[in-house]
């Protein structure tokens, strides 16, 4: 399970489309396709391995212009979405 | 032919300007290709058309169109052209285009929208506008070849260039004239 200390990197095997309301996920392994808001789709892209959850939602909080307690609510909940999907590396 | 990519969905098309009528099997994408060809609309195909995938050219497809149970009422001026088809478990038709109307296919046409068919909501049909993640999520499972990196390309330049819309079925008149309402 991942903690606030975690960073977390998308499996680079995915193919990832920003789109103007979002982004788009296609896991051409498991034939899935996953849609992304706004939000999930700039906490997609920080999913570089540069990032720990706190960092990440620092600079949502800065880009979105929200309250850090819902930016850091808001990452949580994208990650465990990434995470029970398996679209993340295992840590 | 090889070279298109091929979507599953319904093609019209009206003042040179191509419509996608996009949607699983079952979800009225014949039915309402026939209803809007015989409103004056131009056919591209009741069920697959192919697109160039550089340009988005809409091809027609010179396919007979497939009619299930229900077109025998709905479209009763053309039970004598109907052709059985050799499926047992249910009545479906053949209708070849030329006996929908003389000359009702269309050339190749820029494509202008794309409609996702859905699900009946309530009484009456509603259409309404959507972005692009809903759009490409509904025709992702569409698509007939491609695969990977190269369909997903193909698809969001669809959802680029293409006004998006979602029909949500209803009364088969009252969707003909809500899609003719919208389109050019």
């Amino acid at each position: 399970m991942m903690n606030e200390s975690s960073t977390p990197i998308v499996r680079e095997e995915l193919q990832y489309r920003e789109l103007n309301d979002g982004g788009v996920v296609y896991d051409t392994s498991a034939e899935r396709i996953h849609t992304l808001n706004l939000t999930a789709a700039y906490i997609w892209n920080c999913c570089d391995g540069s990032r720990n959850l706190l960092q990440i939602a620092s600079e949502l909080h800065q880009h979105a212009n929200v309250p850090l307690d819902k930016a850091l609510d808001d990452v949580r909940e994208a990650i465990r979405y990434f995470q029970n999907e398996g679209l993340l590396h295992s840590q | 032919m090889s070279s298109f990519f091929r979507i599953h969905s319904g093609g019209i098309v009206r003042n040179g300007f191509g419509a996608l009528l996009a949607g699983p099997s079952g979800s009225g994408k014949s039915t309402l290709t026939v209803r809007l060809v015989m409103d004056g609309f131009s056919l591209l195909s009741d069920d697959e058309v192919w697109i160039d995938p550089e340009s988005l050219l809409l091809h027609p497809n010179p396919r007979y169109l497939l009619l299930k149970e229900s077109a025998w009422d709905l479209f009763p001026a053309y039970r004598e052209k109907f052709v059985r088809t050799e499926e047992t478990q249910r009545r479906s038709w053949w209708l070849h285009s030329q006996d929908l109307r003389q000359g009702c296919r269309a050339a190749p046409t820029p494509l202008w929208g794309l409609i996702c068919l859905k699900p009946r909501l309530g009484n009456r049909p509603s259409l309404e506008e959507i972005g692009q993640t809903e759009a490409l999520s509904s025709i992702m499972k569409e698509c007939m070849n491609f695969s990977g990196d190269v369909r997903l390309s193909v698809l969001v330049k669809i959802v680029n260039a293409a006004r998006l819309f979602k029909l949500n079925i209803g009364d088969l008149n009252e969707c003909a004239e809500l899609l003719s309402q919208v389109l050019p």
